[in-house]
């Protein structure tokens, strides 16, 4: 604790305050009032995720192995989506642990940037040293914003010019909508950031339709 | 005395029990109302953002996986709700009540004198300066509470030191290098 004459002020101030009485009743009934929000919490980095994965299996254009743990509905878009594209290898997937931004930084070796001015809620660093997902507060909402390495997996997307580039986001429930994928390079690392934009409504929609189950 | 072990209560506190709630609660409402009110400027306010605080750690508790990360994961909750309370509430509305109550307590003025300066701070500064001086929370757990590298709040709490002693008519103060 730290001890010098300026924090004795600050310290002696608040703790004279006088603090009032635990509000007991109605703390109970607001506790009572408000349903637990555990399923939130865990639903916002599922949804984010899958737009982080969305940006590798649909603005990658690639082949690559699904590398997450996805509820089963995604896990089934995804598939199509990938079936869509002529990749018929196995998926891979593996539980993902949403993190704060310093623990995720001592797990790479590139420097994980932060537009000015986001806040971010959580990360999770992806396998292989491949970037590392940002979970960004933006304009009062979250979305979600993929920092990668210069060297990446496809060296198309990698060597890109900054822009916009059309996506999908897969939600929890298998469906799927349109972003709008702004990118842009910071030094070495690349960041995407993804946003839901109308005029992709109908490329999210052809997709939704090419890669539609058959009805029973 | 009946003693507890706060992580123990965070476990069962997640697994529905009421009581160990209740301690978890009671614990932490002196320092949830204390933050706040550094942080809001207002006593009222800070009563009331202490207890949305609180609300929110009952409601959310069951999707806080580590009880060891209890404390700094409470704290964020509380510094949440006051700094969306202090943003809420005008600064001169503040400062009229302030006056107001320093009239009616006199034996006060030296405090209030302190959350007038600190009041002077912006949120970004005023901040780290109470999760270190009242909490004693180091610049890597304030910065885990913050959502910000720890160089950044070790810069914040020099300059928000400096600041808060310029606000208090104090002289520079001396040197300190912050952990």
């Amino acid at each position: 604790m730290t001890d010098d004459p300026l924090a004795h002020r600050v310290r002696a101030a608040l703790e004279s305050a006088p603090v009032p009485a635990f509000p007991d009743a109605s703390l109970a009934a607001r506790i009572a009032a408000t349903p637990p929000q555990a399923a939130h919490s865990f639903r916002r980095p599922l949804v984010a995720v899958g737009s982080g994965a969305a940006l590798f299996v649909a603005a990658l254009a690639v082949g690559v192995h699904t590398q997450f743990h996805f509820p089963p509905a995604v896990e089934r878009a995804m598939e199509r989506l990938e079936r869509m594209r002529g990749h018929t290898g196995p998926f891979v997937t593996y539980d993902v642990t949403p993190q704060s931004l310093e623990q995720v930084r001592t797990q790479t070796d590139f420097p994980i940037v932060v537009p000015r001015g986001m806040r971010v809620v959580s990360a999770f660093a992806l396998p292989k040293g491949q970037g590392v997902s940002l979970i960004i507060e933006r304009r009062g909402r979250d979305s979600s914003g993929v920092t990668r390495d210069q060297v990446a997996l496809d060296e198309t997307w990698a060597r890109g010019p900054a822009g916009k580039y059309p996506s999908v986001r897969i939600n929890n429930d298998g469906t799927i909508h349109p972003l709008h994928t702004h990118v842009w390079r910071v030094g070495n690392v690349r960041l995407t950031v993804s946003e839901l934009v109308p005029r992709y409504r109908a490329f999210a929609r052809e997709i939704e339709r090419a890669t539609r189950p058959p009805q029973p | 005395m009946h003693v507890t072990d706060p992580q123990a209560d965070v476990r069962a506190a997640r697994d529905g029990d009421r009581a160990a709630l209740d301690r978890l609660l009671a614990a932490l409402w002196p320092r949830a109302f204390r933050l706040a009110l550094g942080i809001t400027q207002h006593a009222a306010t800070a009563e009331d953002a202490a207890q949305d605080a609180l609300v929110l750690v009952a409601a959310r508790l069951a999707s806080l996986r580590d009880a060891q990360a209890y404390p700094a994961w409470s704290t964020r909750l509380v510094v949440n709700a006051a700094t969306s309370a202090a943003r809420r509430r005008p600064a001169h509305v503040a400062l009229e009540e302030r006056g107001a109550a320093a009239g009616f307590e006199e034996a006060l003025a030296e405090r209030l004198d302190v959350l007038v300066a600190l009041g002077t701070l912006p949120l970004w500064l005023r901040v780290p300066l109470l999760l270190r001086y009242v909490d004693g929370l180091s610049s890597r757990e304030i910065g885990l509470t913050l959502g910000a590298p720890a160089a950044t709040i070790r810069f914040r709490l020099a300059l928000g030191r400096r600041r808060l002693a310029f606000a208090l008519g104090l002289s520079a103060p001396a040197h300190e290098e912050f952990a």
